[in-house]
C-alpha cells in the first residue's frame, strides 16, 4: 500500500519551476531516495510532501490524507530531519527532545522513556543534560536525526542527512538510518551522494531541474546503462575545453568532469582509453590513473544529463 | 593582505544592505533633525498658562501681554474652570486678574500645581520676574499652590512610568522580533511548523513569553519605584496593572510587526529603536511634555506612548478612575490592535 502518492506535483517560484509535474508513489516500509544535484528540486519536494510548502499545482496524499486539507493529521504521522540543525542551542539535548516531543503530543513517562531510548541510540545518553551549544558538529548531527523520531513517525523525511560529514561519520549515520528502517519506518531520503542512495535505498528517483528523469531500484538503474562501459580517469587540470574535445572523440557517448578527474561512458572502453591518453598528453592534462569501473548511479546521471551530480 | 580582502568583502556586503545603510546614516540624521526642530527657534518659552482677565483695564491687558511675550497664555472666562484645569493636571498654572486689580484694590493670583516640581517652580519664577519688571518692587501678585494627592514633586512619578514604558517597548520589540528571527535562522521555526500545532499556537507562545517578560519588567520597575524611590500610587493599583498590560502588549505587538519585515537581529533592533526613541522623547517619557513647543506637543499625541504616560500619571499622581482614563486606554488599545493585526497579517509562515 502506498503511503505517499503525489500526482502532477509542481512548485513555481518567481516563474521558475522548482518542481515540475512530479508523480511519485512510495510504499509503506520502503526506503526511497530522491537523488539529484543541488537545485534539482529535492528539498522543495520534501517541503511540499511534509505540508510546510503549498504546491502550485498537483495533489499529494500521505497515508490517505490530503496535504491541503489534513495537514495537522499528516504532521502527526511524519517526522522530518531538516538539512540544517533545527535545534535550540540554549537547551540541553534532553530538553530539545522533550520540547519537540510535547509539540507532537508525547508526554509524561512515555516521553521520558523515548528520550532515553533515542539518546542511547545516538550514544548521547551521557550528554543528555548538556547544552546543545557545547556539542560538536557530529553530536549535533546525531541529535538532529533523532529529534525527527521522537513521536515515532510512520514516515520519515531525511533531507540531505550527511551533507558536510566526513566519510567515517557518514558511514555511522548510514548505519543509524538503517536501524530506523528496521523499526518499520518508511523513509524518504534526499541526497546528492550517489553512494548514499545506492547503499541505503530500495528505490531511487533521479531528479534534475525539477523533474524525475529515472526511477527504479539502484541495481536496475545501473543496469540501464546497458552495454556501455565506464572509464574512470583520475587526472588534474581537466578544463572545459579538454572535456569538449573528449566528447568529440570517436566511441565516447558521454563524458563528465568529477572532483577527481573524468568519467567517460563508451561501448568500447579499450579503444577509447588509448584515445583519451593521446588527447590528454596533447592538452597537457596529467593522468594519475585510468581504469574501467563498475557503473554507478553517477554514471546513470551522466548518461541521462551529460553532467555529474556535483555540477 | 588577507585583512584588506576580508575588510573589502565586509564593506561590499554592508553597502549592499539598504537596511544597514538606513540605520547607520539616515536614521541618526532623522533623529538629529527631529530634536533640532523640537528645541530650536524658540523666542518665547512655550509653556501654556491659563489667564482669566476680570479687570479689562489697559494696565491689566498690558501686564498679561508682558506675560504672553514669555509664556503662552490661553484665555479662559471662568476662574473655577481655570483652577480645575490646574488641579486636574491639564496646565501647570493659571494667572487670575480679579476686578479692582488696576485700581490697586486686588492683587493678581497665580495658581500653580505644586506637584509638577521644578517645572512649576520655573513658571512661578517667570511670572514673578515679569510682574516685578512690570510693577517694580511692590508686586501685586499672590502666589497660591494647589495640588492633587501628591503634595511634593517626586521624580519617580515621571521616570518610573516614563522609563518603564520605554524599556518595556524596547525589550518587547527587540526580544520578540529577535527570537522569531533566530528561530528562522536556526531552523527551529521550520521544526515548529512541522509539528501538529496551529499557527496561532506558535505566535501565541511567543506573545505569551513576551507578555510574561514584560510583566516581570513592570513589577521590577514599579517595585523599585515604590520601595526605593518612594513612589506613591494615589489611584488604583489595578488600573496601573491594566495600563501596564496594554503597554506590554504594545511592546509584544511591536516585536511581532517588526519580525514580519526584518530578516536580521540588527535590522530588528534598529527598527525597534526607530520607533521607541522618538515615541519616548517626543511623547513626554524622558521629560515633561510641557516644555516642548506647541506643535511638538500636538505631534506627541500621535504616539501611543503619550496616551500610556497620561493614563499612568492620571492614576498615579491624580488618582483618576477608569472612566476618566478610558480615552487614553482606548488610544493605547487601538495601537495594540493595529500592531497585532498587521504583525499577524504580514507574518511569513513559510519556513
Amino acid at each position: 500500500m502506498a503511503i505517499v502518492e503525489a500526482h502532477d506535483l509542481t512548485k513555481v517560484f518567481n516563474g521558475r519551476k522548482a518542481v515540475d509535474s512530479l508523480d511519485l508513489e512510495i510504499e509503506e516500509g520502503e526506503f526511497f531516495g530522491l537523488l539529484g544535484p543541488n537545485g534539482a528540486g529535492k528539498s522543495t519536494t520534501v517541503a511540499m510532501l511534509s505540508t510546510i510548502l503549498r504546491p502550485t499545482r498537483g495533489t499529494v496524499t500521505i497515508a490517505g490524507y490530503d496535504i491541503k486539507r489534513h495537514a495537522k493529521e499528516i504532521r502527526r504521522l511524519i517526522g522530518v530531519v531538516p538539512q540544517e540543525f533545527g535545534l535550540y542551542d540554549e537547551l540541553t539535548a534532553a530538553e530539545n527532545l522533550a520540547y519537540f516531543g510535547k509539540l507532537h503530543g508525547v508526554e509524561g513517562g512515555k516521553l521520558k522513556v523515548r528520550i532515553e531510548e533515542l539518546l542511547r541510540l545516538v550514544q548521547l545518553q551521557d550528554r543528555a543534560n548538556d547544552l546543545v551549544k557545547t556539542f560538536s558538529g557530529g553530536m549535533k548531527h546525531r541529535l538532529n536525526l533523532v529529534v525527527g523520531l521522537i513521536h515515532e513517525p510512520k514516515l520519515l523525511f531525511l533531507d540531505e542527512p550527511t551533507t558536510g560529514l566526513d566519510p567515517q561519520a557518514r558511514l555511522a549515520v548510514w548505519e543509524l538510518i538503517k536501524r530506523f528502517q528496521s523499526e518499520g519506518v518508511t523513509i524518504l531520503l534526499t541526497t546528492h551522494y550517489m553512494e548514499e542512495a545506492d547503499y541505503l535505498c530500495e528505490r531511487v528517483a533521479i531528479m534534475d531541474r525539477g523533474k524525475v528523469i529515472a526511477l527504479d531500484s539502484p541495481a536496475r538503474l545501473k543496469r540501464s546503462i546497458g552495454k556501455l562501459e565506464v572509464i574512470e580517469v583520475k587526472a588534474r587540470k581537466v578544463t572545459k575545453k579538454v572535456l569538449n574535445e573528449l566528447r568529440k572523440l570517436k566511441g565516447v557517448r558521454k563524458a563528465a568532469r568529477t572532483t577527481e578527474g573524468l568519467r567517460v561512458l563508451t561501448p568500447a572502453a579499450n579503444e577509447v582509453m588509448a584515445r583519451v591518453v593521446t588527447l590528454a598528453s596533447f592538452a597537457g592534462v596529467q593522468i594519475d590513473s585510468l581504469n574501467v569501473a563498475q557503473p554507478t548511479l553517477e554514471d546513470v546521471f551522466i548518461k541521462l544529463t551529460g553532467k555529474t551530480l556535483r555540477d | 593582505m588577507k585583512v584588506l580582502t576580508i575588510a573589502g568583502k565586509s564593506l561590499r556586503i554592508f553597502f549592499r544592505d539598504r537596511m544597514a545603510l538606513f540605520w547607520t546614516f539616515a536614521f541618526p540624521l532623522l533623529l538629529i533633525t527631529i530634536f533640532s526642530l523640537a528645541f530650536s527657534g524658540q523666542d518665547s518659552i512655550d509653556i501654556k498658562v491659563l489667564a482669566v482677565q476680570q479687570d479689562n483695564s489697559p494696565t491689566a491687558s498690558a501686564y498679561l501681554d508682558a506675560l504672553d511675550s514669555i509664556l503662552t497664555l490661553e484665555r479662559v472666562e471662568d476662574v473655577a474652570d481655570a483652577e480645575a484645569q490646574v488641579l486636574d493636571g491639564e496646565v501647570v498654572a493659571a494667572v487670575i486678574i480679579p476686578p479692582g486689580f488696576s485700581s490697586g484694590e486686588e492683587s493678581a493670583r497665580l495658581v500653580y500645581d505644586e506637584s509638577r516640581g521644578e517645572f512649576a517652580n520655573t513658571v512661578v519664577q517667570i511670572v514673578d520676574g515679569v510682574t516685578r519688571g512690570f510693577f517694580g518692587l511692590q508686586t501685586p501678585l499672590e502666589v497660591e499652590s494647589v495640588h492633587g494627592a501628591y503634595k511634593r514633586w517626586n521624580p519617580a512619578q515621571q521616570y518610573v512610568p516614563g522609563m518603564g514604558i520605554m524599556m518595556v517597548l524596547m525589550i518587547g520589540g527587540i526580544a520578540v522580533s529577535s527570537r522569531i528571527i533566530n528561530e528562522r535562522k536556526a531552523g527551529t521555526f521550520k521544526r515548529n511548523l512541522l509539528a501538529p500545532i496551529g499557527k496561532l499556537s506558535f505566535s501565541g507562545g511567543e506573545i505569551l513569553c513576551g507578555f510574561l517578560v514584560g510583566s516581570m519588567q513592570v513589577l521590577v520597575f514599579f517595585g523599585v519605584g515604590v520601595f526605593v524611590f518612594g513612589l506613591e500610587i494615589v489611584g488604583s493599583i489595578l488600573l496601573v496593572a491594566l495600563i501596564s498590560a496594554l503597554v506590554i502588549l504594545l511592546g509584544v505587538g511591536l516585536g511581532l510587526l517588526i519580525s514580519a519585515f526584518t530578516r536580521s537581529q540588527e535590522a530588528a533592533s534598529g527598527a525597534t529603536q526607530a520607533f521607541v526613541f522618538p515615541a519616548s522623547a517626543l511623547a513626554g517619557l524622558w521629560f515633561p511634555i510641557d516644555i516642548m513647543p506647541g506643535f511638538m506637543q500636538s505631534i506627541a499625541k500621535v504616539f501611543p506612548t503619550y496616551h500610556a504616560m497620561n493614563a499612568y500619571q492620571d492614576v498615579i499622581v491624580r488618582g483618576k478612575g477608569l472612566l476618566e482614563i478610558a480615552p487614553s486606554l482606548a488610544a493605547v488599545a487601538g495601537f495594540v490592535l493595529v500592531f497585532f493585526a498587521l504583525g499577524l497579517l504580514l507574518f511569513k509562515w513559510e519556513a
